[in-house]
């Protein structure tokens, strides 16, 4: 300070010394020195340097709000001389500015009148417009002129808050382009569309703000936030001063509340309390959100707490949230819970509570849907009591014990061991080598004895399909229970009393021939199975069934000598009949001409059918049976037995018994079977046996091995298997045949979940060592667990209730 | 996905089978899964939702609201519904001093 008060010695230091002076904020004694270098040296930069000290000094009072010191300054400048031009111009406008500052807004508005060049002129009214907004002292300040504009602005900004958005727009039409309040009127229309999600109509607006005024300054912290290009145009402290801005006009309780439940929950296994607990105690701002958000929240909570809560949550769940509009007393949410912890009685009580919930408050559902809603629910409880009784089935002992948990398995000789590469069979004495599991009878959980229920299983569909006529699934799974029950008659009459709706369906016709056929009423079973081939006319499984169907009542048709319909049914039954089953159309087409005395036309279609060595023991199979069946000649009957005893005495090939056992298939999938044929059977299966024993190669038994589990002739496949691995111990086909040759023929206890282990070991191996070999084994294993649901369920979480 | 199949179809949840059915014909249009297929799958999706009654009930029932999820929740609050209506107090408190 001492060094600023020092006078310069020579006048030509004076212009460094008050600029020094004034760097170190002296701006009283730079004052001085500039008046008295003026005074002594006129000149023209003189008097610049003295006029900038005292704009430097108007500055400073103005920012330490020296309002009296500022109007003496003010007015000693205003005493200088001005200079020409726009020099002068710009000086008078900047001590107008300052004059603002002072209050003296009426002598600042006579003083703007003087300035010649428009730009100054309108920066220093908007200056004048800025001042009032932010003193809103307009009753002292502004001239009556103005009123207008001031009163529709802050009207406009009060109904924008309010968020009445139109009379704020209209409020600002009044605000004309002339007005010293236009840059506010700038500002707010960009806020207004702000507020709805408009950011480029905003920035448009706001582009138009001169940037040193105090409106552009107003909205600053929010275009930061929308206009990363002009955000990025900063320097970096106003930037970081623009964010602390916007949070401060934007406090984001929200967002804060919501990165705290999601820290919360992407913690794992404290499962939903810590979420909900903290929900309850920050329940004000959870409250504050916006209500949509907030119904979101409470929504997603809600399913969370089915996902991964704990019995305890509800409780807190309530306490931030209100009841869910579609589950109030969360009969629904419950229900679902105990589904996924296997309480399914307590789950089929809950629902049912739901759908009287439903049936109270059908008003809050669209027209009929409560009734559908319902219908929905009487369906998943049904599902839940087969599920019930498909359990009650496994305790037969009634002990209230799961039978599949206890050892009694090993009473069958059936174990694995650990490290044990394959499933194995029991040997003679091997039962006291068996190893004990650790799980005993006395450790398992007893289950609850099944409870009665209000609705057993077709009452819960029938109720469905009563309440819902038009959905078809209840009574289709009425349909499906009762044909698994082999209830055929009762599921012929539900099939009569369907609308014709539920008919088209594809699975209805499906179950709707097989019922019909095991009734033996054959015309019927063949529309449906010609509907179900309409249906889907690709599936080759439903074809065969047609042409299988159309042969039955072929036969029925040449015994009762109905030409046109024989001719159409053959027609039928060979355009959708598979290579072997054209066979058998074949022989009945020709057994028809031999019945009616047509030797030459019966023999000639018999020639069709050719040489093929591999298909002609098949072929002396059919034609012995159809010749009984079709009631052939006593001659030609024991011709064609003859035949068939003879071509079984020869050594068949295995490919020969696949052939073979085609056509045995056939026959007893028939709903009555004809007479000899457990005769028919036993020769084949014998033939079958010395035909697997003789076989050396590996790679003809899979076929076979494949089509004896296809249908269902496990001691035959055990056979194979063994035999297959006394050549080749480690083939996993061979493997694969052996464990399903036990685990498929009969009721062993714990069954899937031995049947699971040894599978999910072979797929293990298969992975270690994919080939195109091991890849065809985990093709059909992959298809065995799409079929078997619950096999797959002990192969991919064997532990699952173990 | 977070938005509800009515919104991303653009229609009222009283809309009839039939108007389902066309909104979601024209939107499949204008967004063919070969250019948006984000978007294709989406409408898709939100169809199969509300294609029919029993579709709408089961949605209703078992599904409505499940999929969603926090980080679209605080997404959608960040860029959507928190942009407060500000007082012209509160914008001139925030201004730096003159």
């Amino acid at each position: 300070m001492a060094s600023s008060t020092r006078k310069p010695g020579k006048l030509d230091d004076y212009p460094d010394t008050i600029r020094e002076l004034l760097e170190a904020l002296s701006f009283l004694p730079a004052l001085e020195l500039a008046r008295e270098l003026q005074a002594r040296l006129p000149s023209p930069e003189n008097a610049a340097l003295l006029r900038s000290v005292y704009l430097r000094y108007g500055n400073a009072l103005r920012s330490a709000q020296k309002g009296a010191a500022l109007i003496g300054l003010l007015n000693e400048a205003e005493k200088l001389p001005l200079p020409e031009g726009l020099e002068g111009q710009t000086w008078l406008a900047s001590i107008v500015e300052l004059r603002i500052a002072t209050g003296e807004i009426r002598r600042v508005l006579v003083m703007a009148q003087t300035l010649t060049d428009p730009a100054l002129r309108s920066g220093i009214l908007g200056a004048v417009g800025d001042r009032i907004v932010r003193t809103n002292n307009k009753d002292k300040l502004l001239p009556a002129e103005h009123l207008p504009a001031f009163d529709a602005f802050n009207k406009a900004f009060y109904h924008y808050s309010a968020g009445h958005y139109d009379i704020a727009r209209d409020l600002l039409q009044k605000i004309p382009s002339s007005s010293i309040f236009v840059e506010m009127k700038l500002m707010l229309r960009g806020l207004i569309a702000w507020n709805h999600n408009d950011d480029a109509g905003a920035v448009e607006n706001w582009k138009r703000l001169t940037p040193t005024r105090m409106a552009a300054e107003m909205i600053a912290p929010i275009r930061a936030q929308i206009d990363p290009a002009w955000n990025k145009s900063q320097p970096i402290v106003r930037r970081a001063a623009l964010s602390q801005r916007a949070m401060n006009l934007m406090p984001a309780t929200g967002t804060r509340v919501m990165s705290e439940v999601r820290r919360l929950m992407s913690k794992s296994g404290e499962g939903m309390t810590p979420t909900l607990t903290y929900l309850r105690k920050a329940s004000a701002e959870v409250k504050a959100l916006p209500p949509a958000v907030f119904h979101r929240l409470a929504n997603l909570m809600y399913w969370a707490i089915l996902d991964r809560g704990g019995p305890n949550d509800l409780g807190e769940y309530k306490k931030v949230f209100p009841p869910h509009p579609d589950d109030p007393s969360f009969f629904r949410l419950i229900a679902m819970v105990q589904e996924q912890v296997e309480a399914l009685e307590n789950s089929y009580a809950l629902w049912n509570e739901y759908q009287q919930w439903i049936g109270k408050t059908a008003s809050q559902w669209p027209a009929s849907q409560a009734s559908l809603a319902r219908a929905i629910i009487f369906t998943r409880m049904g599902g839940l009591v087969e599920t019930v009784l498909a359990d009650a089935d496994e305790d037969e002992d009634g002990d209230g014990y799961d039978d599949d948990e206890d050892d009694d398995d090993l009473e069958d000789g059936y174990y694995y061991e650990e490290g044990f590469d394959t499933f194995t069979p029991p040997k003679p004495g091997d039962k006291g080598k068996a190893k004990k599991k650790s799980k005993s009878k006395k450790k398992a959980k007893p289950k609850e004895p099944v409870k009665q229920l209000p609705f057993d299983l077709r009452e819960c569909y029938k109720l469905a399909s009563e309440i819902a006529p038009d959905w078809a699934v209840p009574s289709i799974k009425l349909l499906g229970s009762l044909y698994e029950k082999e209830e055929y008659q009762k599921a012929s009459e539900l099939l009569l009393s369907m609308p014709t709706s539920t008919m088209s369906d594809p699975e209805v016709v499906r179950i709707a021939g097989d019922v019909w056929l095991k009734l033996n009423q054959l015309s019927r079973s063949l529309e449906a199975r010609r509907a179900a081939v309409k249906i889907n006319p690709l599936d080759k499984r439903l074809r065969r069934d047609l042409a299988v169907c159309a042969m039955m009542n072929l036969r029925e048709k040449i015994v009762a000598n109905d030409e046109p319909a024989i001719a159409a049914l053959v027609k039928e039954a060979d355009s959708h009949a598979d290579a072997i089953l054209k066979v058998s159309v074949k022989v009945l087409e020709a057994f028809h001409h031999f019945a009616r005395k047509r030797e030459v036309e019966g023999t000639a279609v018999l020639a069709t059918l050719g040489t093929d060595p591999v298909g002609r023991r098949a072929l002396n199979y059919r034609l012995a049976v159809e010749a009984t069946r079709l009631k052939l000649s006593p001659a030609r009957k024991k011709e064609y037995a003859s035949g068939f005893d003879a071509a079984l005495e020869g050594k068949p090939t295995i490919p020969e018994m696949i052939h073979l056992l085609g056509a045995l298939s056939e026959y007893r999938a028939e709903p009555v079977a004809y007479r000899g044929l457990i005769t028919h059977e036993k020769k084949i299966l014998t033939a079958l046996d010395s035909a697997i024993r003789l076989e050396k190669t590996l790679t003809v038994l899979v076929p076979l091995g494949r089509m004896l589990v296809q249908f269902g002739y496990w001691k035959p496949l055990d056979t194979l298997a063994r035999t297959g691995r006394s050549r080749s111990s480690n083939d996993l086909w061979m493997r694969l045949f052996e464990i399903q040759s036990w685990a498929l023929s009969g009721k062993h206890k714990n069954r899937e979940y031995h049947y699971g282990q040894a599978i999910a070991r072979m797929l293990k191996e298969i992975e270690k060592n994919p080939t195109p070999e091991t890849s065809a084994i985990k093709k059909e294993i992959d298809e065995l667990l799409r079929q078997n649901r619950e096999l797959d369920r002990f192969v991919n979480n064997p532990f699952r209730f173990w | 996905m977070n938005d509800s199949p009515w919104k991303i179809l653009g229609i009222t949840a009283d809309a009839e089978d039939s108007t389902v059915r066309a909104r979601y014909l024209t939107l499949v249009r204008e967004f063919p899964p070969e250019q948006h297929p984000e978007k294709f799958a989406a409408i898709r999706d939100a169809y199969e939702k509300v294609r029919d009654t029993y579709s709408r009930v089961k949605y209703r029932l078992f599904e409505q609201g499940r999929d969603d999820s926090l980080d679209a929740l605080i997404e959608g609050l960040a860029c959507q519904n928190i942009r407060p209506r500000l007082s012209l107090v509160q914008l001139l408190r925030e201004l730096p001093p003159v």
